[in-house]
């Protein structure tokens, strides 16, 4: 016992330090930290491309290859506990307003009493608003305490980042587009606030942003990613039901995700082509 | 052709040319670069501030509450789920929660839909009047000591809660010291193991039907307990009442010793 | 704190974004406005291409009414723009697959064709006021001849081609923009409401009888105050136009909600109870029944029994009224009832109208009413009638 003790935390100590060599570099170069985090971002980005080989154009990131990456988004519907922490980081780590009708990520519960018909509610909810309390929380009430549940889950829902989006089809500045490694974006300095791409999105992932009058949804939080973090979401959920990861790695969440699951888009009818997969959700699930 | 026409012509011209050419000067410079869209975008959005800090960020600033946190069974939980968003400063001062019962319950509270491997309760009948840091360390939230003590006394008072088990699983995995703590063969449990992944999967490295709770995340001596009250009939259940008494002591020690491992336990 | 969004009351399931309407009163006021452009084009190409010589006495009234309301199409858009400064956007960098960004293209050549036209069609008078006018007016009518006061017989003929070809390019291009407005709601496939392969047609023939429909009501109007006789065999051609138009616009609307309810797909619940409860008076019974159906029996009647004279304009006054609200009301109903409709197709939302501010109804109904005004002033510069003189 006391071996397996120990083996576990130098995996664990080694896990936290290979983390800590890329991501944690990066927050702390990013925070202004000193020459050595940004030796450490640079030797990081290094290996990621080997010395030498003459890449195409790289991207606008700088430091980050975008042709390299191509990102994709799991959720295991099955592992939603429904805590919403999902919903708060997505507001806090993109200077969302924090009232229940703005939301670049959001969670489902699908309930049936007694067999009858399949009920939704979300952080729109009444109920659900007056459970929060205050406006920076969202929490699901206890409606369904003293009914006869046949059947409840959670589905959490983002942005889809569709291979064919809508959204960019119908904006007509190109104020919104698709990057090379995959997320959909909104140039906040060039919209021009039409919503049009509003009520293109089947989803229901975008929303005006009435403060800056433009329109805002999720965009995997990109400012993260390129910097090899988690999206806030997955970082914060204590589930695991989001994964998110890169296809074109070697190894990755995602991949060992698509892998080893049957796999279900949203409305695929729509023909957009969405590149956040879900497993255990239900026929109501849209 | 008529002078006026002539005329028009060369007006209808100069707009175009004139249309075009102010065209031409106010278009985003990184406009077409890679698309309809300004490259420039990218860049500005890529750069904009990190706000949900990965954990790993306050390491060295609270290395013993770090450690306590990697250790216990609240590792999945990141410290901005409960703290809040990033603080930069030489010693970041994370928030303090206010209202610990509202945080507690947020993932905790017994609701349908939840999926059954979240420990769930019912807060009038798990603890009363208690408060959960009684029991409690939020880092680590198997029962402290303290917390073992007010379960012993209360636990004849109230015996046959229907909520989750969990103050019976954290009794006694917060008391080691009491029972020998098991010790099995992890080469022995993962053969045997085969038969429990079809419903309850492991960790994040295969999903089972769902059938049952994810043996990920639990300790040696909480699986090693849970099999033997199965085993004695303590705990009944027609699935895993048979399934227990199919086994040997050995074998349950192996077990339990094969799903603590961190391969299993891998978020 | 300024509120900054209405959320509407919703029942059902919606998603938690679409509790606040993207597109409120003024984008529906956009396409009843050009399709008030369009119809009224249509009249005048009637006339100018097709050679129906009873109309002539609107003719031209109708080309300047057209020009009128198209100057201020842009305006509902730009109000309601988030950042109406960045809207050159649209034009500097076109998005080539966004129906809207084209559709900034075509309204801007439909906007240089109608004033093209306008100048052709009013060269001689152009040419004949800035001989003898002087002062500001004079100025202005002199820049307009573009220093040219050719008039003769080979000059006016030239002009009478460009008249000609303008007007013919003129028909695809009001109607290709008019039926662009329906491409853009048909083509949302995130609304089953919208989302409708009918949605350019109907949106096309809405037009050309709200715009026929506007112009029997402005002739006759003005008519009055210029105290001269109503040209009964003008406005009757103007009726006979408005009836076929009519009909077929009802046929359309009529087969896109038949078709709409046959093929029942997912979230037809959810519509049938919209039509049957909240859409009720506004689509039932204001569009089709009322807006519809009423002016079709009373032309029918009219035309039938041959009656003519004062009844005869009471009669076309009232049903062509009755059709500029049923636009509307189409408008209204394709715009608002899209959005009440959740994308869920489980859930119900009510738009609570917004009365001040600049998306409220009083700015959709300045923008309404600045073109009438915009009209007054031109019409005075330009007179349409053909005794030559001004609108007093």
């Amino acid at each position: 016992m006391e071996d397996e003790i120990d083996k576990d935390k130098l995996v664990g100590r080694r896990e936290i330090l290979g983390m800590l060599g890329k991501t944690g570099a990066a927050i702390a170069a990013l925070l202004g930290g000193g020459e050595v985090a940004q030796a450490v971002v640079a030797q990081a980005q290094a290996s990621e491309t080997p010395a030498g080989a003459v890449t195409a154009d790289p991207g606008p990131v700088p430091g980050y290859d975008w042709t390299k990456h191509k990102y994709a988004f799991g959720v295991d519907a099955t592992r939603c506990i429904g805590c919403l922490r999902c919903a708060v980081a997505g507001k806090l780590e993109n200077n969302v307003a924090f009232d229940p009708h703005h939301f670049r990520t959001w969670v489902e519960r699908y309930g049936t009493v007694d067999g009858g018909e399949t009920l939704i509610d979300s952080q729109n909810d009444e109920g659900n608003i007056k459970a929060a309390g205050r406006p920076d929380n969202y929490r699901f009430d206890d409606r369904y305490a003293d009914a006869n549940v046949t059947k409840a889950f959670f589905v959490p829902k983002l942005c889809n980042h569709c291979t064919r989006p809508a959204c960019v089809q119908v904006c007509p500045t190109g104020a919104t587009y698709k990057t090379e490694d995959g997320a959909v974006l909104i140039d906040h300095e060039y919209c021009i606030g039409c919503r049009y791409c509003i009520q293109a999105c089947p989803y229901g992932a975008r929303f005006f942003n009435e403060e800056k009058q433009v329109t805002d949804k999720c965009t995997w939080c990109y400012h993260r990613i390129t910097k090899g973090l988690n999206p806030a979401c997955v970082e914060v959920c204590p589930a695991s039901a989001r994964i998110f990861g890169d296809l074109k790695a070697p190894q990755s969440a995602i991949k060992d995700f698509i892998r080893d699951n049957r796999i279900q888009v949203l409305r695929p009818d729509t023909g957009n082509g969405p590149n956040v997969f879900y497993i255990g959700i239900d026929k109501e699930v849209l | 052709m008529p002078k006026h026409i002539a005329r028009f012509l060369g007006l209808l011209i100069l707009v175009i040319v004139g249309a075009v050419g102010l065209r031409y000067l106010f278009v985003a410079h990184s406009y077409y670069k890679y698309g309809s869209y300004r490259a420039d975008s990218v860049t500005e959005i890529s750069a904009l501030p990190v706000q949900v800090a990965p954990s790993s960020y306050y390491q060295s600033f609270y290395p013993d509450i770090f450690a306590t946190w990697t250790g216990g069974v609240h590792k999945a939980v990141q410290c901005v789920v409960c703290h809040g968003p990033l603080k930069v400063g030489a010693t970041p001062k994370l928030d303090k929660p206010q209202n610990i019962t509202e945080l507690c319950t947020t993932c905790h509270a017994a609701f349908p839909g939840r999926p059954k491997s979240q420990p769930q309760v019912v807060v009038l009948k798990h603890a009363g009047r208690q408060v959960c840091l009684n029991c409690h360390n939020p880092h680590s939230p198997l029962l402290t000591s303290e917390g073992k003590s007010i379960v012993e006394d209360e636990s004849e008072a109230a015996p046959g809660s229907d909520d989750f088990n969990m103050a019976d699983a954290s009794a006694v995995a917060a008391a080691p010291a009491k029972k020998k703590a098991p010790v099995g063969n992890v080469v022995a449990g993962q053969k045997k193991s085969l038969l429990c992944l079809t419903c309850h999967g492991l960790g994040n490295v295969i999903r089972g039907n769902n059938a049952g709770p994810n043996l990920g995340a639990q300790t040696a001596e909480h699986i090693a307990l849970e099999l033997r009250k199965f085993q004695s009939g303590k705990r009944p259940s027609v699935v895993m009442g048979p399934v227990a008494n199919g086994l040997s002591s050995d074998e349950i020690n192996d077990l339990a010793a094969y799903f603590a491992t961190s391969a299993t336990n891998k978020r | 704190m300024e509120q900054l969004f209405d959320v509407q009351q919703y029942i059902g399931w919606v998603y938690p974004n679409e509790t606040v309407f993207p597109w409120g009163v003024l984008i529906v006021v956009y396409p009843y406005l050009t399709g008030l452009v369009a119809g009224a084009f249509t009249v005048s190409s009637l006339y100018q291409v097709f050679g129906i010589e009873r109309l002539k006495p609107v003719a031209h009234f109708a080309l300047l009414a057209s020009l009128c309301m198209m100057l201020f199409v842009p305006s509902p858009l730009l109000l309601h723009l988030g950042h109406p400064e960045r809207a050159f956007n649209a034009i500097l960098t076109p998005h080539t697959t966004s129906a809207m960004a084209m559709f900034s293209f075509a309204a801007m050549f439909y906007v240089f064709l109608l004033a093209i036209e306008t100048w052709f069609v009013f060269r001689k008078y152009i040419v004949e006021q800035a001989q003898i006018r002087t002062g500001i007016m004079g100025l202005a009518y002199r820049v307009m001849t573009l220093g040219s006061y050719d008039v003769s017989e080979r000059a006016m003929r030239a002009d009478r081609k460009w008249i000609f070809a303008l007007a013919i390019l003129g028909i695809p291009g009001a109607h290709g923009l008019h039926g662009y407005v329906g491409f853009l709601f048909g083509s949302v496939k995130a609304r089953e409401w919208w989302s409708s392969d009918l949605m350019p047609p109907i949106f096309l023939f809405s037009a050309i009888i709200s715009g026929t429909a506007l112009l029997n009501v402005l002739y006759v109007l003005s008519c009055w105050f210029r105290r001269v006789k109503v040209d009964i065999l003008c406005l009757k051609t103007m009726a006979y136009s408005l009836w076929g138009f009519l009909m077929f616009a009802l046929l359309l609307e009529g087969v896109e909600i038949v078709c709409l309810m046959y093929r029942g797909r997912e979230g037809i619940d959810m519509i049938m109870q919209y039509i049957t409860g909240p859409a009720y008076y506004p689509f039932l019974i204001l569009q089709l029944a009322i807006g519809a159906g009423v002016p079709i029996l009373i032309l029918s009647f009219v035309f039938w029994r041959g009656i003519t004279g004062n009844a005869l304009v009471t009669a076309i006054l009232i049903s062509s009224a009755l059709v500029m609200m049923e636009v509307f009301m189409m408008r209204w109903n394709v715009v608002i009832g899209g959005q009440e409709i959740s994308k869920t197709g489980k859930g119900l939302l009510t738009y609570a109208m917004e009365y001040h501010g600049k998306e409220g109804v009083f700015a959709a109904a300045s923008v309404l009413i600045m073109p009438m005004l915009l009209l007054l002033v031109v019409l005075r510069i330009l007179p349409p009638w053909e005794d030559g003189k001004a609108s007093h």
